[in-house]
């Protein structure tokens, strides 16, 4: 580069440096996401502010509130620098002897260290722990580390070099390259080329052009986004800018939805932040390149989601799609060229630009490269947030990763990609986590859910969950959609609550490839396939519920009955004392009988019952 | 220009046309609801669902051919076994949520469904959320005030905030979109409020109109019946009515002037159609009330039956003949009433109860028609003014030169068939898109405000119709040349007996003249007038073609000295308006006393009014007698009324030249 960097490009990596070269002190940092805020992680914060004021070290000692490190099953977390050492479930009470013993004397605290449930083992450094050990933490790497609030903490690690070098060091055209050869495809489920759908973009005649960051995360259970932009939100306005530069757009829309605040408070912050120095708006470091970033709340509508849709959204009409042809590329936001991709491919192009498309390209399977982050959930011991390649199988996510069954049960299926996935059974899960092998098992990677299931959940009573979802969630558009899921879900309903027909097995499938072929957009499109996939993979329970009026998980209320075995039961009369409706009735000492007239099949006697004496048909 | 191949034919388009333009440009048809070529395609309705292989991509995907824009090499398959499949799909699932909406029915079943196979809680629904009245609206009106508000449970058509923008009565280009019609069912905004206010308006007024006109119908007849004849138009129906009037003046070879009103009938029909039957007509009143709408009765070409009536009561009126008047509705109710009417009143005027007498088969007789046509109302209802009423063939054939018509707009008609199932004339035809025949349309306006579509108008429109539905045909005229010529058979058989019978036969006062059947018709309102009874209805004493005209027949009562209201009331002038000092002097027939029966009470002598009985005494039979004398007799029958009753009465009234000859010989007694 012949050109001298501009003053303001120099400034920036002044600054860096000086923070880089700041003496690291040892950091006390616990997760302030959504999930260990729920647990009362700001209270927790609060004590530690108080005991280290109390123990006069607050001057050497850093307390950090930072993102989600992922491992949400355990929170709140807390992290101990430089050594690393991970304390869980820490309640404020804890905090005056962890600053007295850990922080200042260097002990560790047994009682609140992680427990391998499998062997046992405490375990005392977070890189030691399982869940975090079998993980590739690309993206969610600086996420648990860094401050989400502070500017500061992201330029540390290095934060808007990227940028720097897509500004200075590359053309535009030079970035497609780079991603092209990356062969990363769009993280929002159907796995589009990101460089191919940028370069027609960028191609696209009209000005101005617009680029989009979907954060519309409206798939139950999935919060991979979420804790994305609470771990790190200017990884994804880095992401944004050299894309922008990359494509030619002015302007750019964070579409977030409104039910997380906390994700909210902090993009707007950052965009905030970067604006003020000088990341955002005119001149971007002074390399002449303009672009602003807008933060659009979605309102509570998961269609949304559908790019077609967030767009008439951003433009103020109903979040309803509309068919494409024309692309986005072509005839986006108001008629505009426009890209638009989802929130963690547009934290991956940093790390691209930074690294290069060969170094992303090592990572995954021939065809899905990189990374891929997951949010799983369900009947497993370790929920929480996982980073791992693509090509990982499903059973090393699941068991070593996910720890396996949470209570013993044995696990069934694993749904993935949220109400437009499906159910992939456990006889499967030698698949590996990429685009193709998860459509080809008839589920997709969706944004990255995964809801693990035991025996004790019913199919088709989940696909009913699903069906009522998208029934819901559905914008009435289109016939399919609209009347098609309906359909779908009284007839699921019927079967649940013991009124299902021969057919109605045939008819769902039928219904279901049609729905498929006819939908207008991606949710009609997909809203199908827990029937489809639960089908195929779960027939004989759909024909249990159908022939035999039975519910083999024991789930579906008009199809079981709870009842006591008596040589079981020692008649200690916990179940009775539990059981909202005293349908449960007996004298202390002898077995106790269950009453099904009044029993509300809740369950809760089965769950105390110390002696598995309540059973369920 | 672009090429593609839409079911294995190559065709070039335009570029921007869509797959949906060019498979109609190709002759190839694809199913369409949510689609109108001058609105921005919306792709809801998923019906025009085609199979797509793009030049090189061995890909086929399934996509909505409305808003697929045609691509150079594109492969199109519009009936692939998948597009048919979830076509009927979708077909299935529109019609279960509107099970009821005739539109939604012809297209699934034209899909392959017949009926919906998922239940439903809200059958009468009708809006299938096409969104082509929201387009309309913003592309059309420019109003942008319809919307589509909700997800889908609970998604509906309505305006911002759900707040009636007041300015949709005035616009209502919405309407003319809606696929189903529920447009106008919308609890906010209201669409099309104020057209269908209009036309109910008009229905009441007609209502109005038709039961004031029935109302003095039978006022007319009461004062009829009560001889109260001040009310000056006493005869009104009769003299507007066009079918009476050029009847009468064929058959009587004259022009009548008492008929003038029958201009006003013409100059409505010509400016309104066939209104007389749906505003004015009395008997469609009545005949309004009862039976089934619609077209029940399965043989609607009968229609053309009242074209054969009405040539035929023409042709016969050319050769003098006005017999077939019996159908002519007015009469038909004059007769029936009358028939009813004035026994009834007759009964009620007696103290003494028992001495009330019912009259002959030969008296009900003449209500034989309103019966039959009551009876038939019931196959359908105006049955009478659908297939046989001559009257309304007149005034329909009019219609079709009228300057206001009933118009179906053909853009919105949505063919749901409601206003075919109200037309009481079942005039509206679902074969011919719900237009109807100007002949058969009787402008009652019931359809227009219950139509959904408000497509229903009763604009100024081209002045000639011809090729309706039921026009007279050749076989219609056909037909009439064989009953004229049956009917004239029938009457050239009218010598000899028949003939002598007829000239027997006693007519009303100054209604003697050859002519009277020529010019009578046989409205039988003389024979309500007659205070007396001394005029009633003939049987078939005088041949066929005297049925139901006026007999005078003094042995119910004689014709009154005080009254001439019999020539009053005579629309046609067959019985002369005769003033009282004329009517006293018309010659009726001659009277004659039969001295072999009487029993010289004397009674005749003592009541004639014009002191025409001298007394003589009869060679061979003892006693004085009354007898008439030659001159002075009008034939009035008082004479006749008085004479004491027996087996036979001694006193006849002959008509004047057939008087039998006296056999006794007689001498006036000289006091």
């Amino acid at each position: 580069m012949a050109k001298p960097l501009p003053t303001e490009a120099q400034e920036l990596e002044k600054r860096r440096q000086e923070l880089q070269n700041q003496p690291s002190r040892p950091a006390i940092r616990i997760c302030g996401g959504t999930g260990c805020l729920a647990l009362g992680s700001d209270e927790v914060a609060a004590a530690f502010e108080t005991a280290l004021n109390e123990q006069g070290v607050e001057a050497n000692i850093e307390l950090k509130t930072t993102g989600c490190p992922g491992f949400c099953e355990q929170g709140p977390l807390l992290v101990i620098h430089p050594h690393r050492i991970l304390y869980t479930h820490v309640k404020p009470k804890d905090a005056a002897e962890i600053v007295a013993k850990t922080v200042v004397k260097g002990e560790i605290i047994e009682r609140l260290l992680y427990e391998d449930p499998r062997t046992g083992e405490r375990i005392a450094h977070e890189q030691e722990v399982p869940f975090y050990k079998l993980q590739k933490r690309i993206l969610l790497k600086d996420s648990g580390v860094i401050d989400p609030r502070k500017l500061e903490d992201y330029l540390a690690v290095g934060g808007y070099r990227a940028l720097h070098k897509a500004l200075f060091e590359m053309s535009p055209e030079d970035i497609i390259e780079e991603v092209k050869k990356s062969g990363l495809r769009g993280r929002g489920g159907a796995g589009f080329p990101t460089a191919v759908k940028w370069e027609l973009c960028r191609k696209s005649p009209g000005k101005p052009k617009y680029i989009i960051c979907n954060a519309d995360e409206g798939d139950p259970g999935a919060f991979q986004d979420r804790g994305l932009i609470e771990g790190n939100p200017h990884s994804i306005l880095e992401g944004m800018i050299i894309g922008a530069y990359a494509i030619g757009a002015e302007e750019g829309f964070v579409y977030i939805r409104n039910e997380y605040p906390l994700a909210v408070e902090l993009i707007s912050l950052a965009v905030k932040q970067a604006k003020e120095a000088g990341l955002l708006g005119k001149n971007i470091l002074g390399s002449g390149f303009d672009f602003d970033i807008t933060i659009q709340l979605g309102a509570g509508a998961f269609v949304c989601g559908e790019e077609t849709a967030l767009m008439a959204s951003i433009e103020g009409r109903p979040g309803e799609p509309h068919a494409r042809p024309p692309y986005p590329a072509e005839s986006g936001l108001w008629g505009k060229p426009t890209n638009i991709n989802n929130t963690k491919t547009w934290a991956w192009v940093p790390h691209i630009v930074k690294n290069g498309g060969d170094w992303f390209a090592q990572m995954g399977t021939e065809k899905s490269k990189g990374t891929t982050i997951f949010s799983v959930v369900g009947k497993i011991k370790n929920t929480g947030l996982v980073e791992v390649p693509m090509g990982i199988s499903l059973r090393s996510l699941i068991e070593d990763i996910g720890g396996g069954a949470s209570n013993g049960k044995k696990l069934k299926a694993v749904q993935t990609g949220g109400p437009s996935g499906g159910c992939i059974p456990e006889s499967l899960w030698h698949l590996p986590v990429d685009y193709d092998s998860l459509k080809e098992a008839g589920s997709m990677m969706g944004s990255g859910g995964m809801i693990v299931m035991d025996e004790r959940t019913c199919m088709v009573d989940m696909a009913r969950y699903f069906l009522n979802f998208s029934k819901f969630e559905s914008c009435g558009k289109c016939v399919a959609c609209r009347e098609g899921v309906r359909r779908m879900y009284e007839i699921l309903d019927y079967i649940t609550r013991g009124y299902g027909q021969e057919g109605d097995i045939e008819l769902l499938e039928e219904m279901g490839e049609a729905i498929k072929i006819g939908a207008l957009c991606g949710l009609g499109q997909t809203a199908p396939n827990p029937v489809l996939t639960t089908i195929r993979y779960f027939r004989e329970e759909y024909e249990a519920h159908i022939r035999e009026k039975k519910c083999p998980a024991g789930v579906c209320k008009s199809l079981i009955t709870y009842y006591i075995v008596a040589e079981n039961c020692p008649g200690c009369g916990l179940c009775a004392r539990y059981c909202a409706e005293h349908a449960i009735t007996g004298e202390k000492g002898k077995p106790y009988v269950i009453d099904p007239q009044i029993c509300g099949r809740c369950g809760v006697c089965m769950d105390v019952c110390n002696f598995n004496a309540v059973v369920v048909e | 220009m672009v090429n593609l191949t839409i079911n294995e034919k190559t065709i070039s388009v335009p570029e921007g046309t869509t797959v949906l333009e060019a498979a109609q440009k190709a002759g190839v048809y694809i199913p369409t609801l949510c689609h109108r070529p001058e609105l921005t395609p919306y792709g809801a309705c998923r019906l025009c669902l085609v199979e797509i292989s793009r030049n090189g991509n061995g890909r086929k995907t399934v996509t909505t051919s409305c808003n697929m824009i045609a691509e150079e090499g594109m492969s199109i398959a519009t009936d692939t076994p998948e597009v048919v499949s979830t076509r009927k799909l979708m077909a299935d699932l529109i019609l279960s949520r509107c099970p009821e909406v005739p539109a939604i029915q012809r297209l699934a079943a034209s899909l392959g469904v017949d009926k919906p196979s998922f239940p439903t809680d809200h059958p009468e629904e009708d809006c299938i959320l096409c969104g082509l009245c929201v387009r309309a609206c913003d592309e059309k009106a420019n109003q942008h005030l319809l919307g589509l508000v909700g997800r889908a449970p609970d998604r509906k058509l309505t305006t911002a905030f759900g707040q009636d923008p007041g300015i949709c009565d005035d616009c209502n280009q919405c309407i003319e979109y809606c696929p189903t019609g529920a447009i106008t069912h919308l609890p906010v905004p209201k669409i099309g409020e104020r057209l269908k206010a209009i036309a109910t308006r008009w229905k009441r007024a007609r209502q109005v109109v038709q039961y004031a006109a029935l109302l003095l119908f039978l006022g007319l007849i009461y004062s009829t019946l009560r001889g109260e004849l001040q009310i000056v138009p006493i005869n009104l129906f009769s003299r507007l009515n066009p079918l009476q009037a050029v009847a009468a003046m064929i058959g009587g070879r004259e022009f009548i002037g008492n008929y003038w009103p029958v201009l006003l009938t013409i100059a409505v029909t010509l400016l309104f159609g066939r209104v007389w039957c749906g505003w004015f007509c009395p008997l469609g009143a009545v005949l309004e009330l009862f039976g089934r709408v619609g077209r029940v009765f399965r043989w609607q070409g009968f229609r053309q039956l009242k074209y054969v009536i009405l040539f035929t009561v023409l042709v016969m009126a050319a050769f003098g003949s006005l017999a077939y008047l019996y159908f002519e509705p007015i009469t038909i109710f004059v007769r029936g009433l009358t028939a009813i009417a004035k026994p009834a009143l007759e009964y009620l005027a007696l103290e003494d109860k028992a001495e009330f007498a019912l009259p002959g088969a030969s008296w009900w007789l003449i209500a034989l028609p309103f019966v039959l046509v009551l009876l038939l109302n019931i196959v359908e209802r105006r049955f009478w003014c659908r297939y046989l009423c001559p009257l309304g063939a007149l005034v329909g054939l009019a219609s079709k030169f009228s300057w206001v018509k009933r118009f179906v707009n053909q853009k919105s008609c949505v063919k749901c068939g409601e206003c075919a199932s109200l037309c009481t004339m079942g005039a509206i035809s679902d074969k011919r898109d719900f237009t109807s025949d100007p002949a058969e349309c009787i402008m009652c306006m019931d359809c227009a405000a219950p139509c959904p579509k408000a497509a229903i108008t009763f604009p100024r429109g081209k002045l000639v119709s011809w090729n309706n539905e039921f026009d007279p045909t050749r076989r219609e005229a056909l037909a009439t040349l064989g009953i004229g010529a049956i009917s004239l058979g029938l009457l050239a058989l009218d010598v000899g007996k028949v003939k002598a019978a007829k000239a027997s036969v006693l007519r009303p006062p100054g209604a003697q003249s050859e002519d009277f059947l020529s010019k009578c018709i046989r409205c039988d309102q003389c024979i309500a007038v007659c205070p007396k009874k001394a005029l009633v209805p003939d049987s078939l004493d005088g041949g066929w073609d005297s049925l139901w005209t006026p007999k005078f027949d003094p042995f119910s009562g004689g014709c009154d000295y005080e009254c001439n209201r019999c020539g009053q009331v005579c629309p046609s002038g067959a019985i002369p308006p005769l003033s009282l000092e004329e009517k006293r002097k018309a010659v009726i027939g001659t009277a004659q006393v039969n001295f072999e029966t009487c029993v010289r009470c004397m009674d005749c002598l003592q009541y004639c009014p014009y002191e025409c009985f001298e007394e003589v005494e009869v060679e061979g039979l003892r006693g004085v007698f009354p007898k008439v004398k030659p001159e002075g007799c009008v034939g009035c029958g008082i004479c006749v009324e008085v004479c004491p009753e027996q087996e036979e009465r001694a006193i006849v009234v002959y008509p004047v030249d057939s008087v039998p000859v006296d056999r006794y010989i007689t001498h006036p007694v000289v006091d």
